[in-house]
């Protein structure tokens, strides 16, 4: 089978399986994936100036226009099965005998969670979909990666951390270095202790401890000249934050390794949730049985649908793509070095390219690339 | 010889750069000749008959470097890695030289008290988006170092904003709120009231000596260089 082939071959299966296909440009203006997909993409991407003067880039993906397609399109009800197939395009400066090419299929379904009976069926919907997608080509053996964003999110907010550390914790949990960068930091301590706070103030206004308002009067009337286009009153109250949102050495150190202590938890799918319940138990996490009993959950309807023997669960999974905000798998072949098929659910994307609606969102694309050696 | 099979080395023509090359070439006793008058472009090295000198500005040393039309330029490691996409392969660096330094550096209104370091410009760039819909901007000649640094510092909700000459001014004159730029001694960023953040040093630049990898090379060619570099060192 050539590459093209396997193409039209799974874009077929797709429209059978009951997906609309969309038919895509190859090039875009640049913004569309600047706003929503995350360096990676951004640093791959082939972008060019037209000769009118606009920055446009051949497509590096396509979750994001099939979902602005949706958006645009006029007969949309709310809920939509979409599928596409075709090349995408992304460099590689590190191995220039990296396809620049990339062959993808993919789906994408959009719904509405308030319509689901369980509200893990359209993940479990779309990881079968991929499971069937995989075997009918005829390949029996794959182990699929199953990771959540989310749960991460929920972990997260059951620590004592102040809500602007869990935030950027979980807002750079993808930027796998910048990430790692955070944790080394928290476990120095953050945050301005009332001896730091003191200094700064000693040093730029020459006095020892200030009121909010004092302070905005010392630097109101440099408003106008050398504040940005930040207010006195925002500079202060962060200021005032970041005092209140002291963690000391010793503390932070130890939610650094509760965190690492999350992040390798990884077992075969059928073992998870008791490995997360044992978790929770031996570090006293509060709060955290509605999860857990999510995660029970998640994993019967994936043993009642797929065949949960190939299923792993790793909590120190998460892509490199900025728009993926709940459950992330990927497949692979069973030597771990193909990658197959990658997804995963985006509810936040849809709202960013403009939706007006509260929709949500999952899909995968298969990697004809790889498919093709194994098939 | 014609000049087409001769070592191409290019240095700088003019300004600061231009005097401690020559001071520097004095001391090592590096003394060019058919060289009529300061503004000849074009000049021989004494005792090294197989090269040819050409003096250009620094940004012309480096574009020059990056397609090969030169084999051996003097500039900046700012240009370089500013101007030269990919140049870990492209040019390859021969001798660091003690002058020309300069540093990268990106630096804040004063009066931010709140920010001391790029996590916190992070912070502020992403709820200034998320509250305004807007990005802060970064004025800057730098735009893909200061790209790439932001970006591996996690700071991805800002736009820069070009900017060819007194960079500094532009938070006052509101085109920007943050800038990145060359500091010496960072009197002018402190006269223009703007601070260094902590961890703001983006690149610590000086001048080198830097061989293109594009350009033709042959043995000849190749011993040539060693001369010239072991005159210099």
């Amino acid at each position: 089978m050539s590459i093209q082939e396997l193409n039209i071959n799974l874009k077929n299966y797709f429209i059978k399986s009951g997906f609309d296909y969309v038919e895509l440009p190859l090039l875009y203006d640049t913004g569309i994936f600047f706003e929503t997909s995350g360096e990676e993409i951004r640093r791959k991407m082939y972008s060019f100036i037209d000769n009118t003067g606009k920055e446009k880039c051949l497509r590096p993906d396509m979750t994001v226009p099939t979902c602005q397609s949706f958006i645009n399109s006029s007969s949309k009800n709310g809920e939509a099965k979409l599928c596409y197939s075709g090349p995408v395009f992304r460099s590689s400066q590190e191995n220039s005998n990296h396809s620049i090419e990339l062959n993808q299929s993919g789906i994408e379904v959009i719904f509405s969670e308030k319509n689901l009976n369980n509200i893990h069926e359209m993940d479990v919907y779309i990881l079968k979909t991929a499971e069937e997608t995989i075997t009918r080509l005829g390949l029996k053996k794959f182990r699929v990666k199953v990771g959540s964003l989310k749960l991460f999110n929920q972990f997260i907010n059951t620590l004592k951390l102040p809500d602007r550390w869990k935030q950027r914790l979980v807002r750079h949990f993808f930027r796998r270095n910048y990430f790692a960068s955070l944790l080394e930091r928290l476990s120095e301590g953050v945050g301005y202790d009332n001896e730091k706070k003191d200094s700064i103030l000693k040093e730029k206004f020459n006095i020892d401890t200030l009121s909010n308002e004092s302070l905005k009067e010392l630097i109101d009337p440099q408003n106008v000249r050398g504040l940005g286009s930040r207010t006195a009153s925002e500079i202060i109250d962060r200021f005032q934050l970041k005092s209140l949102n002291v963690i000391s050495k010793s503390d932070g150190k130890k939610f650094v390794d509760l965190i690492n202590n999350f992040l390798n938890l990884s077992s075969n799918l059928s073992d998870y949730p008791s490995l997360l319940r044992d978790f929770v138990k031996l570090n006293k996490i509060s709060s955290f049985e509605n999860e857990i009993l999510q995660i029970e959950n998640f994993v019967n309807l994936i043993s009642e649908k797929c065949n949960l023997e190939n299923f792993y669960f790793d909590n120190d999974f998460g892509h490199s793509i900025e728009f993926y905000d709940g459950m992330m798998f990927e497949i692979y072949d069973p030597t771990g070095q193909h990658n197959l098929i990658s997804g995963g659910r985006y509810d936040k994307l849809l709202i960013d390219l403009g939706s007006k609606e509260n929709l949500s969102a999952v899909g995968f694309a298969t990697n004809n690339n790889n498919i093709i050696k194994l098939v | 010889m014609s000049p087409q099979n001769k070592l191409r080395i290019a240095l700088p023509s003019k300004g600061r750069l231009r005097q401690d090359m020559q001071t520097l070439f004095e001391e090592k006793k590096l003394v060019f000749s058919n060289l009529e008058n300061d503004r000849d472009y074009i000049a021989a090295i004494k005792g090294i008959d197989n090269a040819v000198v050409y003096f250009l500005s620094a940004k012309e040393i480096t574009n020059r470097l990056d397609e090969g039309s030169i084999h051996v330029g003097l500039t900046g490691d700012d240009l370089v890695q500013e101007k030269i996409i990919n140049y870990r392969n492209k040019i390859s660096k021969k001798l660091k030289l003690n002058f020309g330094n300069a540093k990268l550096v990106v630096a804040i209104p004063d009066l931010w008290i709140d920010v001391m370091t790029m996590a916190d410009l992070e912070e502020i760039c992403h709820s200034h988006r998320t509250k305004f819909s807007k990005r802060l901007r970064v004025a800057t000649k730098y735009t893909n170092l200061t790209n790439e640094y932001f970006s591996n510092c996690g700071v991805v909700d800002y736009r820069t904003v070009e900017s060819d000459g007194s960079t500094e001014s532009a938070p006052f004159n509101g085109f920007a709120e943050i800038i990145t730029d060359i500091t010496s001694s960072g009197d002018t960023l402190r006269a223009n009231n703007l601070r260094v953040l902590n961890d703001g040093l983006i690149l610590d630049s000086s001048a080198n000596i830097f061989t293109s990898n594009v350009a033709e090379w042959n043995n000849d060619l190749e011993k040539t260089l060693e001369v010239f570099i072991n005159q210099i060192v």
